[in-house]
């Protein structure tokens, strides 16, 4: 039985998965009459996977982590076998229940009720249908949708929807589940259920493969960690190991291309720009053209690649005038200036603001408030306009960093660029301070 | 012996909600299927009959018998086109045997078939037209006919999730076929285009159905012998294209 156990339950061997990517594959015979069958020729591969070798022991949680692109739904989907590899081998132990989240409440009819529509799925996922009413009950009371089993599907809230979803495939019990980013649906006290139920699950023995870029997730559910680059493996191991690694990324990657650009014996014709270097190293980053800046790339630098530079910040009040000094109500704008020696598209910028002892009072990026910058070329200016900064008075600094557009590396960073004074009166003692009065 | 059961099952859901679907929230409901076969049943009646006849004897039951055999076959061929696309939602679950979409497809026009069969019932009733032992081979002839229809089904959706021009090449050949098959007429003297006839195996089914049901005598086994085997090539070949295609319908659906 041991021996048993000790076999993977998933063997991939080597697996590669190519796409077509821009021009299509014709749709219709008089495309593919017409333009003479050149569209076998014309059309650009996407190797979404490029051997993939990994053996997925029974019993474990497995989480696969990596930038988007990387290959984690692509290799999900060829689990599930939702999809053939171009070439290469995935073997099951012998025969396995596979169930999987990929895509939450598909084939559900809005027509039927709650209750048909888990017969149904129990059915389409392989259950008889007297095998399917023996877990109704099951399902139903996961789902707590006790009241509402027998309304029309098209009444449910989307949280009744997705909670009926998950308890469908929870309760099909299978051996190996696969995950893809749906935790990050429902309320929170069922995402909660769900995560103890997935916990519960695992102690029983199922498999599970979660792909989430949720880093808390995978460290509250997964035993071990894939993570994938550019669809290989980079990194195997231990869950926090794996999870640190990646989190260090952005400085390795950013030293790594500082490294390889500092080598490079920089003659005027043919100046190696740290985008260049950054291409050569890290396939998938943009392509950068023409990489030749007027100035040449500097390498003077602490931290970052320096294919952006951050020339300045400078603050100004509400009028516009330039200060230094604002009382925490007053409205405050951040004017920052740059230089993108190279074209760039979607840099992201991060700005921090911390108190004279380091500590942090918050940190903003452009990426989280949605806004893209779109490409960016030569110099430009970047205001972030504040409403008001309830701090105690105090000194504080702003830093600011640019990062490149999936966070892989730096491109430049700079610490406590400049200093803001906040003045006036505020008894007590903190860092927020927040308009207030007392009464009774 | 659950393999078999889980099939029924699913074949049983999978055609008790395209039904349901079909008549919810309509007054009339399961009604509507006889509308259509009996409208059309009432225009042939009346252009053949009273404007051009065309000397059937009991015409009504005559082209009605033709209509409901014609109708599940050409439904069914046109709704293959389209029923894999419908149903992308199964075709992507881990394990769903995605044949059984098309055997679906195939089923519930059967059943709408067999709905219809009361009003034809009624209408040899009507016509004074006597049951026979003969009708305990009506079985033998459907079963044929959906192992004819399943196969060119399979063909045509499996290539259609490739080459969607072929929905509309199959709308245009099956109004073809039509035509050139005795649904609403008879052919009595032989002519250049007896061919269309000997090689037709919808003539030919046609043919048998109405040899049960019209005449109350034995079907030509010969010729259901050969429809056996011509179906029989069509599925095998119809099933192996489809398995081999069916993991690559994920990627283009």
């Amino acid at each position: 039985m041991n021996q048993i156990m000790t076999q993977p339950i998933i063997e991939i061997s080597d697996v590669h998965k190519r796409y077509y990517l821009g021009k299509n594959r014709p749709h219709s015979l008089k495309a593919a009459v017409f333009s003479r069958f050149d569209f076998l020729f014309n059309r650009r591969p996407y190797w979404a996977l490029q051997g993939v070798t990994l053996q997925i022991l029974p019993g474990r949680a497995i989480g696969l982590i990596g930038n988007n692109g990387a290959g984690k739904s692509t290799l999900l989907r060829l689990i599930a076998k939702l999809s053939l590899p171009t070439s290469g081998k995935i073997t099951f132990a012998g025969k396995v229940h596979l169930g999987s989240l990929l895509e939450l409440g598909a084939g559900f009819n809005p027509e039927f009720s709650g209750r048909d529509n888990i017969i149904t799925a129990c059915i389409v996922a392989g259950l008889t249908r007297k095998e399917a009413l023996a877990r109704l009950d099951r399902v139903i009371k996961f789902a707590e949708l006790e009241d509402f089993i027998d309304s029309q599907l098209r009444t449910y809230s989307t949280g009744m929807y997705v909670r009926l979803a998950f308890s469908i495939e929870i309760n099909l019990d299978p051996d190996i589940l696969l995950i893809d980013e749906v935790l990050a649906v429902g309320d929170i006290a069922f995402q909660k259920k769900c995560i103890s139920q997935l916990q519960k699950m695992k102690e029983l023995g199922t498999t599970l493969i979660v792909v989430s870029h949720s880093m808390e997730q995978i460290l509250g559910v997964c035993d071990e960690v894939i993570w994938l680059e550019h669809g290989k493996v980079r990194a195997h191991g231990e869950t926090t190991e794996i999870i640190n690694l990646y989190r260090n990324r952005i400085f390795e990657n950013t030293a790594r291309i500082v490294e390889a650009t500092k080598s490079q014996p920089i003659v005027a014709s043919s100046v190696t720009t740290p985008a260049a270097v950054a291409a050569t190293t890290n396939s998938n980053t943009r392509l950068v053209e023409s990489p030749v800046a007027p100035s040449g790339p500097r390498l003077d630098f602490r931290t970052g690649t320096q294919e952006i530079e951050i020339t300045g910040a400078s603050l100004f009040d509400e009028h516009g005038l330039p200060v230094n000094l604002i009382n925490s109500r007053g409205a405050l704008i951040l004017q920052i200036s740059y230089i993108a020696h190279v074209p760039l598209i979607n840099p992201i910028v991060q700005v921090g603001l911390h108190t004279e002892d380091g500590l942090k009072c918050y940190e903003i990026t452009n990426q989280e408030a949605g806004i893209n910058l779109g490409s960016v070329e030569g110099a430009g200016q970047l205001n972030v306009g504040f409403g008001e900064l309830p701090l105690f008075a105090g000194t504080y600094y702003f830093s600011i960093g640019v990062h490149e557009q999936n966070w892989n590396y730096i491109y430049d960073y700079k610490y406590r660029i400049c200093r803001l004074e906040i003045e006036g009166s505020t008894p007590g003692t903190g860092v927020f301070y927040p308009v207030h009065r007392w009464y009774s | 012996m659950r393999k078999l059961v889980y099939y029924s099952d699913l074949l049983t859901n999978l055609v008790g909600r395209d039904i349901k679907l079909h008549y919810r929230r309509s007054v009339l409901g399961i009604l509507w299927s006889q509308i259509n076969p009996l409208l059309s049943l009432i225009i042939f009646s009346i252009v053949f009959e009273q404007i051009v006849p065309l000397g059937v004897p009991n015409y009504p039951a005559y082209v009605f018998t033709g209509l409901l055999a014609w109708n599940w076959f050409s439904t069914s061929l046109n709704a293959a086109s389209y029923s894999l696309s419908m149903s992308r939602d199964l075709v992507r679950k881990p394990r769903f045997p995605t044949e059984m979409i098309v055997v679906s497809t195939v089923t519930t026009n059967m059943v709408n078939f067999f709905l219809s069969l009361p009003v034809l019932v009624g209408l040899l009733w009507l016509s004074n037209i006597p049951f026979s032992w003969a009708l305990l081979f009506f079985p033998l002839i459907v079963a044929i006919q959906f192992i004819l229809t399943l196969g060119l089904t399979l063909l045509i959706s499996a290539t259609n999730v490739f080459f969607l021009d072929i929905q509309h090449v199959v709308t245009i050949l099956v109004l073809v076929w039509f035509y050139i098959t005795p649904v609403f007429y008879r052919v009595n003297k032989h002519s250049d285009f007896d061919f269309l006839l000997d090689w037709n195996p919808m003539a030919q089914l046609l043919k048998q159905y109405r040899q049960i049901i019209l005449n109350g005598s034995t079907p030509d086994f010969f010729i259901l012998g050969w429809l056996t085997l011509g179906s029989s090539l069509i599925i095998g070949l119809g099933w192996k294209l489809f398995n081999q295609l069916k993991y690559r319908f994920v990627d283009e659906l």
